[in-house]
C-alpha cells in the first residue's frame, strides 16, 4: 500500500507539473507575436 | 411532452435573472446582496491575505492549478486516513490507493465519477470535507476560469481578473446561498439531513434492513447546482432518499440547468459593444443570443431523439411479452416516467452534471447514444462555464473556416483570429476525442481493460465509450454495468478526467489572454457577422460535422449497430 500511495502521489505530481509545462508552451505561442504587436 | 415544454419554459424564466446577477458579480457591479456579502468577502480576503490585484492569463491559470493541487493532496490524505479519523460512526475503512486517486481527481475536476458507493465507501468526514467541500470549490474554480475567459474576450479591462477574488465571490454570492435554499427545499420534500448512523428497520416481511442515512440534502443541493453529480448513495438520484418526489426532481433539474445557462447570458452582456447598450435592459446580448440559440438547438435535437427512442419501447422486451405501451420503462422510476427520465438524462449529460434519475445502461441504444454524444460534444451548455468556453472554441473554428472560404482574415468580437489562437483551439478540440477514443482503444485492447467490460458485443463497446466520454467531459455519470473499480479503470479514467479538464482550461485562458492583448479592428461590410441566424446554422453544422468526423465510427460500432440489431434483426 505504501508503494501504491507513493506511485499515485507521483502520478498526481507529474500531472500537475505537465500542466505548468503546458502553460509555459502556451505562453510561448501567445507571447511572441504579442511582443511584436507591442513594438509596433 | 407538455411537462417537458413547461419545465423548459420555467428554465427560461429562471435563467435570465440569474445570468444578470452573475454578470453583475463578474463585472463587480452593485447587486442587492452586497450589504450582506461585502463584509463577509472582505473578512475572507483579510484572513487569507488575498491581494485583489488583476492577473494576466498565465498567473490566473497557475494560481488555479496550484490551489487545485493543494486540495487534491489534502483530499487524498483524508480518503486514505478516513478509517482512523473522526466522524466515522459506521466504521468505514481507508479507501484503496488507486480508488482514492480516482476519487480525488474526480471531485477536484468536478467530474464526480464514482467507482465506489458513497454509503459504504466514505465516512461522514470524507463526505463533508472531501466530497461536499470539493463540490463547492471545483465548481467555483470552473466558473472563475469562465469569468476570466469572458473578460479576456470582452477586452474591457487590462487583465483577466483575480482568481482568488473570483473564487470567493462565486462561492459566497452564488453557490452557498442558492444551494442553501435548494437544500431546504429538498429537506421539505423528505431528503434526509442528519449526522446519525445508519438506521436498522424491520420490513413488512419481518426481515431487518439497514437504511443508509447522512447529510444527504446538503450534498444534493450543491451536487446539482455545481453540476457535480456525485451522489451520496450509489443509486444517485434514482433513490427516494436523494430524489423522493416529482417536485424534488424539478428542483434538481433546475439547480443543474440554471448556472450553465446563466453563464451564456453573462457572456452576452459582457461582450456588448458599448456602455450605452450595457445599461439597457438587454436579455442576452447579441453574441450570447447566438450561442444560447445554438446550444438550445443541439439540446432540443438530443432531447427529441432520446424521448422518442424511449417512447418507442424495446422490441426485445415486447417479444418477451412485456407491454411497451408506456415506452421502455426498464431501469426507470415509475414516479418519473419516460418524459422526466429522458429530460433528466439529456440535461445531466448536456449540462455535464452526471447525476442520474434512471439507469443509463438500460436506455434504448439510440436513447443511450444521446447522452454519450452530448458528452462527446461537451458544448451543449456544459457545466460550470465549460460548455460556454468549449462552444466559443467552435465559434472561433466556424469563424476561421468561413474566413478561409471567403478569403478574409477571420475576426471575432472585433479581434483578428490568427494562427496562434487556432493552434490552441485545435489543441482544445482534439484533446477531448483523443482522450475518449485513445483510452477506449486501450481498454478494448488489453486484458485489464476487458476484465471490466460486463457486456459482449456492441453494448460492451458502448459501456467503454460512455465511461471515457463521461470522464473526459467531466460529467461523471456511468453506464453502471462496468466493473470499473480496478487498477486499470481507476488510473485511466483518473487521467482522462485530469487532462480533460486542465488542458482545456489552460489553453482557453491562453486564448483569452491573447485576445485581450489585441487591438480592436473596425467592423466593415465584409466582416462576418457572428450574431445572426445564418451564423447559428453554421455553428450548429460545424459542431455536428466535427462530432461526425471524430466520433461517428465509434458510435456506429456501439449504439448505432446495437439499435440496428435490435430493430432489424
Amino acid at each position: 500500500m505504501k508503494n501504491m500511495d507513493l506511485l499515485m502521489i507521483l502520478i498526481l505530481a507529474i500531472c500537475f507539473g505537465s500542466m505548468k509545462l503546458l502553460a509555459d508552451w502556451c505562453e510561448k505561442q501567445v507571447g511572441i507575436t504579442v511582443s511584436k504587436e507591442e513594438r509596433k | 411532452m407538455l411537462q417537458i415544454v413547461l419545465t423548459l419554459a420555467i428554465f427560461m424564466i429562471l435563467v435570465i435573472p440569474m445570468g444578470t446577477y452573475m454578470y453583475h458579480i463578474a463585472t463587480k457591479q452593485k447587486t442587492f446582496a452586497d450589504k450582506i456579502f461585502n463584509p463577509l468577502d472582505n473578512t475572507i480576503y483579510k484572513i487569507c491575505h488575498i491581494g485583489r490585484e488583476g492577473m494576466n492569463w498565465k498567473q490566473y491559470a497557475l494560481h488555479l492549478l496550484t490551489t487545485n493541487a493543494v486540495m487534491v493532496f489534502i483530499g487524498y490524505l483524508v480518503l486514505r486516513l478516513q478509517g482512523i479519523l473522526f466522524a466515522n460512526p459506521n466504521g468505514i475503512e481507508a479507501m484503496e490507493p488507486t480508488l482514492s486517486f480516482n476519487t480525488i481527481i474526480s471531485f477536484m475536476t468536478n467530474t464526480n465519477l464514482q467507482h465506489y458507493s458513497g454509503e459504504s465507501g466514505l465516512s461522514y468526514l470524507s463526505q463533508m470535507l472531501v466530497i461536499i467541500f470539493m463540490m463547492f470549490v471545483s465548481a467555483a474554480s470552473g466558473y472563475a476560469a469562465c469569468m476570466a475567459f469572458c473578460r479576456g474576450l470582452a477586452g474591457k479591462q487590462k487583465d483577466v481578473g483575480n482568481f482568488y477574488e473570483d473564487m470567493v465571490r462565486i462561492t459566497t454570492r452564488i453557490l452557498i446561498p442558492v444551494s442553501f435554499i435548494a437544500g431546504l427545499l429538498l429537506i421539505w420534500q423528505g431528503v434526509p439531513q442528519t449526522l446519525e448512523a445508519n438506521q436498522t428497520v424491520q420490513t413488512i416481511e419481518g426481515q431487518f434492513q439497514d437504511l443508509a442515512m447522512g447529510p444527504v440534502a446538503s450534498l444534493e443541493s450543491i451536487k446539482h447546482l455545481g453540476t457535480n453529480g456525485g451522489g451520496f448513495f450509489g443509486a444517485n438520484s434514482t433513490t427516494p432518499f436523494e430524489n423522493p418526489t416529482i417536485i424534488s426532481n424539478l428542483i434538481e433539474l433546475f439547480s443543474m440547468m440554471v448556472l450553465p445557462g446563466a453563464c451564456v447570458i453573462t457572456f452576452g452582456k459582457m461582450t456588448m459593444k458599448r456602455k450605452k447598450q450595457e445599461n439597457k435592459k438587454v436579455l442576452f446580448g447579441n453574441q450570447g443570443r447566438t450561442i444560447f440559440a445554438a446550444m438550445s438547438i443541439l439540446f432540443i435535437v438530443g432531447l427529441i431523439v432520446c424521448f422518442t427512442s424511449e417512447m418507442a419501447g424495446n422490441p426485445a422486451l415486447e417479444q418477451a411479452g412485456l407491454n411497451q405501451d408506456m415506452g421502455s420503462m426498464e431501469g426507470k422510476e415509475v414516479r418519473f416516467g419516460i418524459a422526466q427520465s429522458a429530460l433528466f438524462t439529456t440535461t445531466t449529460t448536456s449540462f455535464t452534471t452526471g447525476t442520474v434519475n434512471n439507469m443509463h445502461d438500460t436506455l434504448t441504444p439510440l436513447g443511450g447514444m444521446v447522452p454519450m454524444l452530448h458528452m462527446m460534444l461537451n458544448c451543449v451548455f456544459g457545466g460550470k462555464g465549460v460548455g460556454l468556453m468549449n462552444m466559443i472554441m467552435y465559434v472561433i473554428l466556424a469563424v476561421f473556416l468561413c474566413g478561409l472560404m471567403i478569403g478574409r482574415t477571420p475576426e471575432y468580437l472585433g479581434k483578428k483570429i490568427e494562427g496562434k489562437e487556432m493552434k490552441l483551439v485545435a489543441l482544445v478540440l482534439i484533446v477531448h476525442p483523443l482522450l475518449i477514443l485513445g483510452f477506449s482503444a486501450l481498454a478494448v485492447m488489453t486484458g485489464a481493460g476487458q476484465a471490466g467490460i460486463t457486456n459482449e458485443g456492441f453494448h460492451g463497446l458502448s459501456q467503454v465509450l460512455y465511461e471515457y466520454a463521461s470522464s473526459a467531459a467531466n460529467n461523471g455519470s456511468g453506464f453502471e454495468g462496468l466493473a470499473d473499480n480496478s487498477y486499470f479503470w481507476n488510473i485511466t479514467t483518473g487521467l482522462a478526467m485530469f487532462f480533460g479538464r486542465y488542458i482545456a482550461i489552460v489553453a482557453q485562458l491562453a486564448i483569452a489572454g491573447s485576445m485581450l492583448a489585441k487591438r480592436k479592428v473596425n467592423e466593415t461590410v465584409g466582416t462576418l457577422r457572428t450574431d445572426n441566424v445564418i451564423f447559428i446554422a453554421i455553428l450548429v453544422a460545424v459542431v455536428y460535422i466535427f462530432a461526425a468526423l471524430t466520433f461517428f465510427p465509434a458510435l456506429a460500432l456501439g449504439p448505432i449497430a446495437e439499435h440496428l440489431t435490435l430493430w432489424m434483426p
